[in-house]
């Protein structure tokens, strides 16, 4: 029977010395769904999703994900996989431009090997590679920013060029850190479009956020984190109301 | 205009100039000259594109110098399979070296790699009976295609800046590539280039190892030429030496680099009363190209980007 989940993290415990920063995890992310992470600073999110992105070891747990066991792979085969992930604070390269950028986002797919670069037989492939990353600059409406470096454009375009970075490779699973954090209330709107448009070509996402405003408009399921737990889960409607995500904001 | 474009022609402007240098005292030096730039365009793509330091590159150019003499002088064979044996050993070696090596980063990577190359100095001063301890070796054969050797500094200017064009080229190649674009990503932002799926400690082994392969060729063609090498060719001062052409010439400007290289390869043997103070004249370089032009003299160009 196909599986509803893309994405099914259980049992995920892990402590530093001795803080238990992730003390018994379990959600799934299913299938063309907008998940939501949140919870105050401290309270494992990123722990847990440096965990998936595979630069953490758990201690106890696993994680599922499309029938595979995602602990069993290094942080540079998740993109073969099809799960693809922007940064917090930002990672676009400066050496390079936009356009270079998102081809980066291809990488993994790049069939040419030393020789065939050396000889220039890469060319063709090359250039299918700047096509795609025209399209996705089309998708993201980002164009007049291609030819340019990533210290010449604005924080919220780098936001989408990190995205756009991301959909290039076609993946399957998109993780974003903090995706809305540190952008003004125009880039923010944009960025909610953005993530429809992209949730409506099949992608699941992924994401962390502390802005619960943000996470409210955007996604069909909230997983609340607070002191390595999960407090709760469900509908942004019912989430917002519960009282133990009030009092985990609050400080109560 | 484009980087490559400009270093091509550049190239052709050295190769052109041999036509016209009659002196053979300055044949010789832009020759050798030529062949530090072989060196420094291998370090280039390790400390400009990779942003990894070595130190000890001096170490490479000595194997690919040692290892192709001793097989040429002992075992009389072909000195251009010596070459080519010897500059294939170090990339191998420096694959070993380099495993383990290229998981220290910033000054620990400085100091690995300055032993390595302090290793292979004091392995060429020790291993006498290979290497004649710091007398060095002489009677190291020339190099000949058929009848014709390379017994006169223009016959091997020509050569040697043809050399130079096959490794710029290499070089160019690589780093407008998809290859190219993991390097810097490699340089800048090792999580972004992890999570879109480069093998970061692979492509490091692996650059590390090309360049390597780009020091032993230059050390080889050099014995070959001098017909005579010993260890002072290849201390560290040596390894400095090319640090700083590639660092002011432009970590990441192969034009850059060669011009650079040219000049500061050239300038001791013409300032020679300077000679003794020269390691002062490339410290205050260092120093000013750090602080005032970070991007070295091929950044002061605005080129054009390789676009599709």
């Amino acid at each position: 029977m196909e599986k509803k989940y893309i994405l099914k993290i259980k049992n995920i415990t892990k402590s530093f010395g001795g803080l238990k920063a992730l003390d018994n995890i379990s959600f799934n992310v299913n299938k063309k769904q907008i998940k939501a992470l949140v919870g105050p600073n401290g309270a494992g999110k990123t722990t847990l999703f440096n965990i998936i992105t595979r630069l953490y070891q758990p201690d106890r747990g696993s994680i599922e994900y499309d029938q595979k066991n995602l602990l069993s792979y290094m942080p540079h085969q998740l993109i073969r996989l099809g799960i693809a992930r922007t940064f917090q604070n930002i990672q676009l390269i400066d050496a390079l431009t936009v356009k270079e950028n998102i081809a980066l986002g291809l990488h993994a797919k790049i069939k040419s090997n030393p020789l065939s670069v050396v000889f220039g037989l890469n060319r063709k492939e090359e250039k299918e590679v700047f096509e795609k990353t025209e399209r996705v600059a089309h998708f993201l409406k980002i164009e007049s920013f291609l030819n340019k470096h990533p210290e010449q454009v604005p924080f919220g375009i780098k936001r989408l060029v990190e995205i756009g970075r991301a959909l290039i490779s076609q993946p399957k699973l998109l993780l974003l850190d903090e995706p809305a954090a540190g952008l003004n209330e125009n880039e923010t709107e944009r960025l909610l479009n953005t993530l429809f448009r992209i949730w409506e070509r099949g992608i699941s996402i992924l994401l962390i956020e502390h802005d619960m405003e943000f996470v409210a408009n955007c996604s069909h399921s909230i997983v609340v984190m607070d002191s390595g737990k999960k407090i709760a889960e469900g509908l942004p409607s019912d989430v917002m109301n519960d009282y133990n995500v009030i009092k985990a904001y609050m400080g109560e | 205009m484009r980087q490559s474009t400009a270093t091509y022609i550049l190239i052709f402007v050295f190769l052109t100039a041999g036509i016209f240098i009659k002196n053979p005292f300055i044949l010789n030096m832009v020759s050798l000259s030529a062949l530090t730039v072989i060196t420094v365009l291998g370090l280039n793509l390790l400390l400009g594109y990779a942003g990894q330091v070595s130190l000890g590159h001096a170490g490479f150019v000595a194997m690919g110098a040692y290892i192709s003499s001793i097989l040429s002088i002992k075992t009389g064979l072909n000195p251009w399979l010596s070459i080519a044996i010897a500059s294939a050993i170090t990339t191998v070696v420096a694959a070993f070296i380099g495993y383990p090596t290229l998981k220290l980063k910033g000054h620990y990577l400085a100091m690995a790699t300055l032993a390595i190359g302090e290793i292979i100095y004091m392995l060429a001063n020790n291993l006498i009976t290979l290497t004649g301890g710091h007398q060095g070796l002489t009677g190291i054969p020339m190099l000949s295609i058929g009848s014709f050797t390379f017994d006169s500094e223009k016959k091997f200017y020509f050569f040697s800046w043809a050399v130079v064009l096959l490794f710029a080229f290499v070089s160019n190649r690589i780093i407008n590539s998809h290859y190219g674009r993991a390097l810097k990503a490699i340089h800048e932002k090792e999580a972004a280039a992890k999570s879109f799926g480069v093998n970061v400690h692979l492509y490091k082994v692996a650059i590390f190892s090309l360049s390597a392969f780009y020091a032993a060729i230059s050390g080889g063609l050099y014995a070959f030429y001098i017909g005579f090498i010993s260890p002072s060719s290849f201390s560290l001062l040596k390894s400095i030496d090319y640090i700083v052409m590639a660092f002011v010439g432009g970590i990441d400007s192969i034009f850059g680099s060669i011009i650079t290289t040219v000049i500061l390869g050239s300038l001791p043997n013409i300032l020679t009363s300077l000679q003794d103070f020269w390691p002062i004249v490339n410290g205050g370089l260092l120093v000013v190209a750090a602080m005032f032009m970070t991007r070295g003299l091929g950044g002061l160009i605005k080129w054009k980007r390789n676009t599709f």
